[in-house]
């Protein structure tokens, strides 16, 4: 009795099951048909099995890539960033070490001849340069704080907002205040997703996404 | 740094993508790194061009399906569940992409898988269609330098059905419960449909033979 014809594909296929498989082995050694119907199975899935994976044309990863959004976070651009200035190669690697270590070296320096005066005290020179740089943040803070309520739009704003809280009330007032609020945090977010996106490739106009 | 494998060193800071799996490089391309997306193109490009070329048999249309897919695909990495492999998902929207293509270049009554009112296997083969490419006709198809061999012809004859079941398990080595998921069928109608393809294709074979 002959196999069929699923039976003999499940064999070409290595489907069948050991002793099934067996069986049907002994049977081929005696049944010239069914070599031949397993040789037309065999020759099927050679076929397929060499049928080679097709290309598309060059520049076809180029083209996909000019329609895809490709958005990285903050950290990923910093990251990228940052990695402009790592150094590839040894000789970069010794370069950086030499401009890293000139400064380093001739602070030391100075730092060991400052605190080699006996007059001078690690303590004093602390003192001494945070006096100086709050002194001098203050005076450029100041002036610059002076020089902006000095201004004809600060003086402006100022009569103008002492005028609405005189005439609305506190209930106008807090309207305002939440309008203000709303309207500064949706500009925020626009800014942050038009400024820090990276955007789509190949757009030849500023689109503002919300 | 040097390398056994062909293909230049690298550059000290880049990524090997060919050590990584598919996981691994769709992480690194949903943290925006281009080179990811570039390696996804390079592993999937030439297995979604060979499916979409062999089912719509028209290369021009078939570029441009495959680039829709790549790009449906990129653009969608966010929403890709990792718990599902990677290819299945890739050459489900490659096969949805050329099937939807399919139905707009043939919307005329004849429905791709038959009449509705079709009671019979007969029945419905007979008013099945089987698109073939506008362009060419089944001769210059086989004469065509780059599918010019009797089981292109062949494989370009079945039902679309069936040929997508053929093309992904034996072109492709996907097993059956893969070719399931991406042709969304239940696991017993993929395995109908590639017996009825193999036989198919052996009677066309065994026919050239004569």
């Amino acid at each position: 009795m002959h196999p069929t014809d699923e039976r003999l594909e499940a064999y070409c296929d290595g489907s069948l099951g050991h002793q099934d498989q067996s069986v049907l082995e002994s049977h081929l050694f005696q049944c010239g048909r069914c070599r031949s119907e397993v040789e037309d199975w065999r020759s099927l899935f050679s076929a397929l099995a060499a049928m080679p994976a097709l290309a598309p044309t060059a520049g076809f990863a180029d083209r996909v890539m000019a329609h895809v959004r490709v958005s990285q976070p903050w950290y990923a651009r910093a990251e990228a960033w940052a990695s402009r200035f790592v150094p590839r190669t040894t000789g970069g690697w010794v370069m950086a070490v030499l401009l890293l270590a000139v400064p380093i070296i001739a602070a030391g320096t100075l730092a060991v001849w400052l605190l080699s005066r006996s007059y001078l005290t690690g303590y004093r020179l602390w003192v001494f340069a945070t006096d100086q740089f709050a002194a001098g943040t203050n005076h450029v803070a100041q002036g610059a704080l002076t020089r902006l309520l000095e201004t004809d739009v600060a003086v402006w704003l100022v009569t103008s907002a002492t005028a609405f809280m005189e005439t609305a009330g506190v209930r106008g007032v807090s309207v305002a205040a939440g309008a203000a609020a709303a309207v500064i945090m949706i500009s925020v977010w626009v800014l942050y997703r038009n400024l820090f996106r990276t955007p789509t490739r190949g757009s030849n106009y500023v689109s503002f996404t919300f | 740094m040097g390398r056994l494998d062909a293909g230049p060193p690298l550059i000290r800071g880049e990524v090997d993508y060919k050590t990584l799996s598919d996981q691994d490089v769709v992480e690194r391309a949903r943290h925006g790194r281009e080179s990811a997306f570039r390696e996804l193109i390079r592993r999937y490009e030439r297995p979604v061009f060979s499916l979409i070329y062999r089912l719509v048999r028209d290369r021009e249309r078939a570029e441009d399906l495959s680039q829709d897919t790549f790009v449906k695909v990129l653009n969608a990495l966010d929403r890709y569940d990792p718990a599902y492999k990677l290819s299945s998902w890739i050459f489900k929207i490659a096969h949805n992409t050329a099937l939807d293509d399919l139905r707009r270049k043939h919307p005329e009554t004849l429905s791709i898988d038959g009449s509705p009112h079709a009671s019979t296997q007969d029945e419905t083969d007979a008013t099945a269609l089987t698109p073939a490419s506008a362009d060419e006709n089944p001769e210059q198809f086989a004469s065509s330098r780059e599918i010019g061999s009797h089981i292109e012809r062949a494989i370009g004859e079945l039902r679309v059905e069936y040929r997508t079941a053929i093309l992904l398990c034996h072109v492709e080595g996907r097993p059956y419960e893969e070719v399931a998921q991406i042709m969304d069928v239940p696991l017993g109608t993929v395995k109908t449909y590639i017996h009825r393809a193999r036989n198919e294709l052996k009677k066309q074979l065994a026919h050239l033979r004569c």
